[in-house]
């Protein structure tokens, strides 16, 4: 990990746990959704931004990992911790099937296997009810019983959170990434060099995906409840939307992202039923029309300029 | 009620087909991945129904006007948003055309939400009579629909075999700089098929308007529709289209009576799977 990764996870931390007794406890959920919608869009931006392999179903795997969790507490009273963990194996397993089949295909056919498997389990979901509970959805447990539980729950959502994004950085900088992205970036000239591009493929598929499941676990557990629409169309919409104005592969990216789209929703949810995705809708076609980064191309511009100011006021020499 | 199931998945799968010929053509000639077709389906639909109900216009004069509706729009946004932007390389993983797209889609799906409301809306019937073919009961507006668009398809399909447009859009589908040098226009003819392929979706959506409604969301299936003729049709094969809308309608009409309505939409995706995975080329496509 690099200075600015370690001081930001420091930071995040400090932040995080300060937030719960300085912000209204009504934010202390949003923050966990926060940490939810990070997880997911860390776990696609490994899938997308760094094997470079576009998952429309991504967010199938939080389903996966969220009625695993939630179906065998209810039904074998497994314990919601071990629930995260294995929520993340089975999204992860799932992905290791997934990613196999998709190496037979290529470009946009990639699309279309994966969109129709997360709609195969949205509809298997819907269908069988009675076991998952139907569009109604299916109650879980709660991580811990009692009066504070949400405030427990949101220590767990953000230590998951770091966790993840600690991870997504050390695999950024670590040679297992510079595989990765020799594989997204030319695929021939990668396996020309030795390295087995299939197994990389796989490996970034399914690794993205067990975050993802991970993620779908924590859902489930904190807002005991879990429904098919966190694999609907509308989620992959917001997990792309905060990756592509976070800044596709980049490791602060989904971070910056989900702030933004989970707060500035938050924000104007009161005005009109379904504005916030209109307008998250405009600002992802000005992205990608005109700042293909997003929001980490607009500050690796402006920092330079901004460090200039700043040696500049404590009176020091410029940079080199 | 086996020769009805028959009937009705055709005439339904005609109308896959036509959805599905318009997403073959943009995917030939563009090298797009257009999430958005099913919101030019949904949007077409609207047209339809505010022509009738607000112009008074009757039906064989509101599918033409959603068509040029849906056109307009269709040739507005590949001049503004997608012709800056993608680079005519399906392969490409990075493809940005295909996530402005899908931008496209929250957003026209949203704008209708917020402009028309969340109601369903039905257009006055086409034909309000029920039909009888060879003995079985069908509704009229979806004998119409399947005619229409069955015509429609075969009236684009003779359009490219014959005419020097036609010619030039198929020597774009086989190779992009083999047809600029001997002078195709692609800018020019990339709008236009963009704004053709629109006004194809457009033209389902206002065929099938008073059968399953409009609403703002009404174009999430068609759109799934459209990718599965796709995917098991081929690539630039309109025969392929023709024939994989007809054969993805009737089995999913047969499907959902004989095995069962909850998972009616889960058999074309495994047909599309199984397609893509071991005859990549579709039917008709060539590899």
């Amino acid at each position: 990990m690099r200075k600015n990764e370690i001081i930001v996870t420091a930071s995040m931390l400090i932040l995080g746990l300060l937030a719960p007794w300085v912000v209204p406890q009504f934010w202390v959920t949003i923050l966990s959704v926060f940490a939810y919608y990070a997880i997911v869009a860390i776990g696609w931006n490994i899938v997308f931004g760094y094997t470079g392999l576009f998952s429309y179903g991504h967010v199938a795997f939080p389903a996966i990992g969220g009625y695993t969790s939630a179906l065998l507490a209810e039904y074998i009273g497994l314990s919601p911790f071990l629930g995260v963990v294995l929520g993340a194996l089975a999204a992860g397993f799932t992905g290791i099937l997934i990613g196999l089949i998709i190496l037979r295909v290529r470009g946009f056919y990639l699309v279309l296997v994966t969109w129709a498997f997360a709609e195969v389990i949205n509809v298997t979901i819907k269908a069988e009810y009675l076991i998952t509970g139907g569009t109604g959805g299916f109650v879980a447990p709660p991580f811990f019983e009692g009066p504070d539980s949400e405030l427990y729950g949101y220590f767990i959502g953000l230590g998951l959170m770091l966790l993840t994004f600690i991870v997504s950085a050390v695999l950024y900088h670590s040679r297992w990434g510079l595989y990765l992205f020799a594989t997204r970036d030319d695929s021939d000239a990668a396996e020309s060099m030795g390295i087995n591009t299939r197994l990389w493929k796989v490996f970034g598929f399914a690794f993205g995906c067990a975050w993802a499941g991970m993620a779908g676990a924590f859902y489930a557990h904190f807002f005991t409840l879990v429904d098919p629409t966190i694999g609907g169309l509308d989620e992959m919409g917001k997990i792309c939307l905060i990756v592509i104005i976070g800044g596709i592969g980049t490791v602060f990216g989904p971070l910056l992202g989900s702030f933004f789209v989970v707060i500035v929703s938050e924000l104007i949810r009161g005005w009109v039923a379904g504005l916030s995705l209109f307008i998250f809708s405009i600002v992802m076609i000005l992205a990608v029309r005109f700042v293909r980064g997003g929001f980490m191309e607009v500050i690796n511009v402006l920092s330079p300029r901004f460090r200039d100011k700043y040696l500049q006021l404590i009176g020091k020499p410029k940079a080199f | 009620m086996f020769l009805e199931l028959i009937i009705r998945g055709l005439a339904i799968g005609l109308v896959y087909a036509l959805m599905g010929l318009g997403l073959v053509f943009i995917t030939g000639v563009m090298r797009i991945i257009n999430f958005a077709h099913g919101e030019f389906y949904m949007i077409g639909g609207y047209m339809a129904y505010y022509s009738m109900s607000l112009f008074g216009l009757p039906f064989y004069l509101a599918v033409p006007v959603a068509m040029a509706g849906t056109f307009l729009i269709g040739a507005i946004v590949e001049k503004l948003l997608l012709s800056p932007i993608h680079t005519q390389n399906i392969e490409e993983p990075m493809n940005y055309a295909l996530i402005m797209t899908f931008a496209l889609l929250l957003f026209f799906r949203k704008l209708a939400a917020l402009v028309f409301g969340p109601f369903y809306r039905k257009p006055i019937d086409y034909i309000p009579t029920d039909l009888h073919i060879v003995g079985v009961k069908i509704s009229g507006n979806m004998v119409l629909s399947g005619l229409v668009s069955a015509s429609i398809v075969l009236g684009l399909a003779l359009f490219i075999k014959k005419s020097w447009r036609g010619r030039g859009w198929r020597a774009i589908t086989q190779s992009y700089n083999g047809a600029k040098i001997c002078g195709v226009d692609i800018g020019r003819e990339s709008w236009i098929s963009c704004g053709l392929a629109c006004a194809l979706a457009g033209a389902a959506g206002a065929l099938v308007a008073p059968i399953f409604l409009v609403w703002p969301d009404c174009g999430a299936s068609p759109l799934i529709k459209s990718y599965e003729v796709l995917a098991i049709g081929g690539l630039g094969s309109i025969t392929g289209s023709l024939v994989a809308g007809v054969m993805l309608g009737v089995t999913e009409t047969l499907g959902a009576f004989y095995i069962s309505s909850a998972y009616k939409d889960a058999i074309g995706f495994v047909m599309m799977v199984l397609f893509l995975l071991f005859r990549p080329q579709g039917l008709f496509g060539k590899k």
